[in-house]
């Protein structure tokens, strides 16, 4: 822990006795008087347009990701509940052996039903790491254009 | 870091080449840079305002390379101490014998004086004894003592930030800030200040 000395002490009042304030006084007009230019014009408007070339570029590569998401996500969906029904058709056949109150049986059947309705988590995890792949390499290639 | 204000004016500046936005930047600033440039020169203030036009001037132009590492106003700072050290240069350099240098060395020393004492003791300026005993105290001090303590105690930056704007090392900094510190305290309690 850093302590003040009477050196640091003084000063500080000496200063704060000391303190003024500079009004501007015209300084601001006479510095923006003799400005040089900066940049050419056509530098600017070259800029301007290049800042709204990358911007359709961003917005074009989100939506791909997001339309390439989409239609994976459809693929996944249709495939994964294909073979969710097939193995349900197993497990009802084999069912009807079993007694028709059977738990289990009811169980299966709401299974069905749900997976109609929801994603299953692989297909979150495909989904997800699809975006994680695809994104980085559709912003490097909008920046490095 | 730069302010979030300072920040959006400086990408306006720099996207759009924005004059207006670039005003508010100097409006916002021009009395850190010119109070540091008047006490580095010894109060004189119409050397110190042509310093801190140049200083701005050069800001202008370089601000597209502006990283945001430090504050704006550290920056602004360390382009105006490199400005005051050119023009020092420049002075030691000159040849004499040209224009205004054509006196003799005694006569530009008692004119410059002279507009010194004349900026100090002007009407406009109400508290001219009081920043006259500071630019005398801070006259005792070697030049980068003196910069290191305006910075500190009038500017109140921190040590890092000194270091930015001199380009020294922190610690030769605290070295001198300890030199100027204990130099002024001793000259003050001599002149009465306790």
């Amino acid at each position: 822990m850093k302590t003040k000395t009477d050196d640091d002490i003084l000063l500080q009042q000496f200063f704060a006795e000391h303190q003024h304030h500079m009004a501007d006084n015209g300084f601001t007009e006479r510095v923006m008087a003799m400005l040089p230019a900066r940049e050419d014009a056509a530098v600017l408007t070259l800029r301007r347009w290049r800042i709204i070339l990358d911007t359709v570029v961003v917005l074009c590569a989100i939506c791909l990701i997001v339309m390439l998401g989409m239609h994976l996500w459809h693929q996944m969906h249709a495939g994964t509940i294909h073979i969710m029904n097939g193995s349900i058709t197993i497990f009802h056949n084999m069912s009807m052996l079993l007694d028709p109150d059977n738990l289990l049986v009811q169980l299966i059947y709401f299974l069905r039903r749900l997976a109609g309705v929801l994603p299953s988590p692989t297909q979150l995890l495909v989904l997800f790491l699809t975006i994680l792949v695809l994104l980085p390499i559709t912003i490097k290639a909008a920046l490095r254009r | 870091m730069a302010r979030l204000s300072d920040i959006k004016l400086i990408a306006q500046v720099v996207t759009f080449g924005s004059e207006r936005a670039f005003a508010q930047l100097v409006e916002a600033h021009q009395e850190t840079v010119r109070r540091f440039l008047c006490r580095l020169t010894a109060g004189d203030g119409m050397r110190a305002d042509d310093l801190a036009q140049e200083t701005f001037i050069r800001a202008w132009q370089g601000l597209s390379s502006f990283r945001q590492l430090s504050g704006f106003e550290t920056w602004l700072l360390r382009i105006a101490y490199r400005v005051f050290l050119d023009d020092e240069r420049k002075e030691k350099n000159r040849p004499k014998g040209e224009g205004l240098e054509s006196l003799r060395d005694g006569e530009a020393a008692q004119m410059s004086y002279n507009r010194r004492q004349a900026a100090l003791t002007s009407p406009l300026s109400p508290d001219s004894s009081l920043r006259h005993d500071l630019d005398l105290a801070l006259a005792t001090l070697s030049e980068t003592e003196r910069t290191c303590v305006v910075l500190q105690f009038v500017e109140g930056q921190s040590v890092r930030d000194i270091a930015t704007i001199t380009g020294l090392l922190e610690n030769t900094v605290k070295s001198h800030l300890l030199r100027g510190k204990r130099h002024l305290a001793d000259y003050l309690r001599k002149n009465g200040y306790n």
